[in-house]
């Protein structure tokens, strides 16, 4: 038993540990970062005090040359300010107060290189800036197209330089590794434009080019002519045009928008202006809108009289003649309380596009009472592949312990694994767009393993979980030697509205293998991905060799999904952090230290040590692997984190709708309507 | 970053900054810095003399770099050894009388817990620690509070492992006995 004393000490050390930390202050923080980037500039700083002369006590400012130091000070300032903004515009976007420092950087850059071949590999970073910020503005939602087309326009341009480069100086072996990072880079993007037009989260537009659209007189009042209705097919700019007679504008509010295009079909009100009328003030939360056929809506309406008091605790009715949808569950008229300050709440369920829904309100108050339109919507059938269904279906073969066959499907992508023995981790993995496809992926045993183990097992695959949220299965890869093995297990998660499938690699060397795993490096080697030949590889700003000249490298753990790429030398495993998953693999990547290919995703990490390119988790022995990829694993084959991811549920699929002239110049005798139409991404992507 | 990883890390820079890439050695800074300023600012009580000391720190070792040799312990355990001198000048500048090569030695409570008025928390756990004699309180501090291993720790100091242990079994015992002193009376306050 521990003494009491000796139980106390341990428990100041705990306490001693858990002591905070003092952080440098702010100002001492840019210093140190100012000037540790140009070290003289830092030691000038610092003064050249020698220790043990004892000048430290005497102020700073009777120094002599204390002019000299008060420039230098001012210079030093100003770099900081300079550097900080510099190092602060790096992660902007366009929009961003600093965004144009950055280019303005880029094009300083460019500028002072004067070798074709460094041009060209600056375009080719600059077109990888392009893309992860077009990227990031699209996840931010930001919905201003012009910014979007600039940057796609500006990376097809950066990428049209390093095509031109590569055309003057063919066949040099740097130009043949800048045609492969080219290459990776257009993958790259465009699985990006895949996953966008899959995922389609709400927010971004783009002129909808070559659609079909049908303009419909649904009250019969004839501003349409005779037949009452008109259809074409929209411009370039996304316009279509019609005549109307608009002598009466009031018979114009009937018009209705049929909309179809690459699946995408919509109905929507031409003019979505509505008016309470009679004494009634009527607010409906959220205004018009389109609604996905077949999926309720929240909908709060207050209503109010002339002299501002609330309509309290009155029978209320919504209709809709249309018949094309549901209030709380009934179609053509829903009956309805108010309560104390004159607010209900309903769902609305768009039931069909037939047309869009116009509803009436009709208020209890000595009799029913007439209160006018209040509210109208349109009704979208969005492509089914595009929704994201809820949850992880997971079809077994042949029983859950041992399947011979597994399916993980999240309703955006489908990981398919079967059982094999040749070290395949996954048999395909496909976009439930179906454009996208990969497969298989495996991990192929080396020679080595055959000639030197006693027996290779392949396991699997074997479901490890599965919940509403993410399902996960795992293959195993053993090799028996004499007192010791290797064991390799993969688990491959995917996770509910998560687009990416997650896959980690764990290794465990025990015994004599250790010292044979050494002694055969090969044992670990896993032929996953490939390296392009001459692919330059920076860890913590030194180059390293790929490890070999062939396209085979030597990979041996890695995440699909979030994270890191291992690969070995003889005697190190040098980890480089770097996103693989299923919008990237199985393409392929490089690694440079100018442009890695796809760019890490996390960089917050990045900006502290002073790295631009990539995440290094630094060098172990091979001994340590085990510990080093556990720590920069941890946490991310989690299944409840991978769960969390977001996902595109909120996803609105439809178009957008902008009328030339409005109601009110048609009513001062405008007789042509132009519908722009915009759908989501589609366009920008297509300018790829 | 894990704590093997960045010392990997720093290992590389080294190599490059040793061959003169004062660049490289700037990011061995900037990777380090922190915990130098940790402990300086410990040992001194306020952030302007932590900052100037740090500063000092950088520009020493940026001269002394070149004639680095790797003797198997980090280039961070470098760095605090210079720190620690600088520390030690810094007092011995404010009292020239102390017989020079015995400061770190001497036990200087009062000195000590007057550079620290304008710290935030003068009491408990932390405010007993300066009170210390001073080589006890920076084998604590390096051991326990900056995450020093006992040969890393001989070496910053310039004193044998040993001693080194010694010291640290000394002052937790001190620092135990003071904490139940401390407790003893109804005024104290206990660590956070």
């Amino acid at each position: 038993m521990m003494n009491m004393k000796e139980k106390e000490d341990n428990d100041i050390i705990e306490q001693l540990k858990a002591l905070p930390r003092y952080g440098p202050r702010a100002v001492f923080r840019m210093k140190v970062f100012a000037s540790t980037l140009v070290p003289s500039l830092g030691s000038a700083l610092a003064g050249n005090r020698t220790p043990g002369l004892g000048w430290g006590a005497r102020p700073a400012w009777t120094r002599p040359g204390r002019m000299v130091a008060a420039a230098g000070m001012a210079l030093l300032l100003a770099f900081i300010v300079f550097s900080s903004l510099m190092l602060a515009s790096g992660s902007s976007l366009p929009g961003e107060a600093l965004y144009g420092l950055k280019r303005a950087r880029e094009q300083i850059g460019l500028a002072l290189t004067w070798s074709q071949q460094g041009k060209a590999e600056q375009n080719l970073s600059l077109a990888a800036a392009r893309l992860s910020e077009l990227d990031n503005l699209i996840q931010k939602g930001v919905t201003d197209s012009d910014r979007i087309k600039q940057l796609a326009s500006d990376y097809t341009r950066e990428t049209a330089a390093v095509a031109q480069a590569l055309k003057q100086n063919p066949g040099s072996g740097e130009s043949q590794v800048l045609a492969k990072r080219l290459q990776a880079l257009q993958t790259q993007k465009a699985n990006m434009v895949s996953r966008l037009a899959a995922a389609s989260p709400a927010g971004v537009y783009a002129e909808s080019e070559g659609a079909a659209v049908k303009v419909k007189d649904a009250t019969g009042a004839g501003p349409l002519g005779p037949t009452g209705q008109v259809s074409g097919v929209t411009n370039s700019e996304g316009e279509y045009s019609f005549g109307v007679n608009a002598s009466n504008p009031d018979r114009l509010s009937g018009l209705d928008a049929f909309i179809e295009q690459e699946g995408r079909k919509e109905v929507v009100p031409v003019f979505e202006s509505v008016k309470a009328k009679g004494p009634y003030a009527v607010q409906v939360d959220p205004p018009a809108r389109v609604l996905e056929l077949d999926k309720p809506t929240m909908f709060t309406m207050k209503i109010t009289r002339g002299d501002g008091s609330p309509v309290a605790m009155k029978p209320i009715k919504l209709i809709d003649a249309s018949l094309t949808s549901a209030v709380n569950g009934r179609k053509g008229e829903a009956l309805l309380w108010t309560d104390a300050s004159g607010a209900c709440s309903f769902t609305v369920t768009k039931t069909s596009r037939d047309a869009s829904s116009r509803f009436d309100l009709q208020v209890e108050e000595a009799g029913w009472t007439d209160a006018g339109e209040v509210l109208r919507l349109g009704g979208l059938e969005a492509p089914a592949t595009a929704a994201a269904s809820d949850g992880v279906a997971v079809t077994s073969i042949g029983g859950n312990t041992n399947p011979q066959r597994l399916e993980l499907d999240n309703g955006l992508v489908k990981v398919v694994a079967e059982h094999n023995t040749a070290g395949e981790i996954i048999s395909s993995l496909v976009r439930s767009t179906g454009s996208t496809a990969a497969g298989p992926l495996s991990d192929t045993l080396p020679v080595e393993a055959h000639a030197l183990s006693e027996h290779v097992t392949a396991g699997g695959p074997t479901l490890i979980f599965a919940t509403d949220k993410a399902a996960g299965y795992e293959t195993r890869l053993e090799m028996q030697v004499a007192g010791g093995s290797v064991v390799k297990t993969y688990q491959v998660v995917v996770a509910s509205g998560d687009p990416y499938a997650s896959i980690s690699c764990k290794v465990v060397v025990t015994g004599s293998a250790v010292q044979l795993t050494r002694a055969n490096p090969g044992l670990l080697k896993t032929f996953l991905l490939s390296t392009p030949a001459g692919a330059s590889i920076e860890v913590g700003g030194k180059k390293v060799s790929p490890p070999a000249a062939t396209e085979q490298n030597l990979l041996l753990s890695f995440e699909i999904g979030n994270p890191y790429i291992a690969y070995s030398t003889n005697s190190d495993v040098v980890f480089i952090a770097c996103p693989i998953d299923s919008e990237t693999y199985p393409q392929a990547w490089s690694l440079s230290s100018g442009t890695l290919s796809p760019s890490p995703r996390d960089t917050s990490a990045l900006a502290e040590n002073g790295y631009n390119s990539m995440i290094i988790f630094g060098m172990a022995e091979r001994a340590d692997l085990d510990s080093v990829v556990s720590k920069a694993r941890a946490g991310i084959v989690d299944p409840a984190r991978v769960a969390s991811s977001p996902g595109d549920a909120q996803s609105s699929n439809g178009f957008a709708l902008v009328v030339r002239p409005g109601l009110e110049e048609l009513q001062k005798g405008s007789h042509q309507v132009t519908l722009k139409i915009f759908k989501q991404y589609q366009k920008v992507l297509q300018a790829f | 970053m894990s704590e093997s990883s960045e010392s990997e890390q720093l290992k590389i820079l080294l190599a490059r900054a040793t061959e003169g890439d004062r660049r490289a050695y700037g990011r061995i800074f900037r990777l380090c810095y922190k915990d130098i300023y940790d402990y300086v600012i410990r040992r001194v009580g306020n952030h302007t003399d932590a900052e100037d000391i740090t500063m000092q720190v950088f520009a020493q070792g940026l001269k002394a770099i070149g004639s680095y040799e790797d003797r198997g312990h980090s280039v961070k355990a470098w760095l605090y050894r210079i720190a620690h001198n600088a520390v030690v000048d810094h007092f011995r500048g404010q009292r020239p009388s102390v017989d020079l090569d015995g400061a770190a030695e001497i036990p200087d409570e009062i000195d000590i817990e007057r550079r620290a008025i304008d710290r935030e928390e003068i009491r408990g756990l932390y405010g007993q620690i300066v009170r210390l004699p001073t080589a006890q309180a920076e084998v604590l501090m390096l051991r326990f509070i900056e995450d020093r291993s006992v040969a890393e720790t001989a070496i910053i100091l310039e004193k044998k492992e040993v001693t080194v242990r010694a010291l640290q079994f000394k002052g937790i015992k001190n620092l135990r006995q003071r904490l139940e002193a401390s407790e003893a009376r109804p005024t104290a306050q206990l660590p956070e």
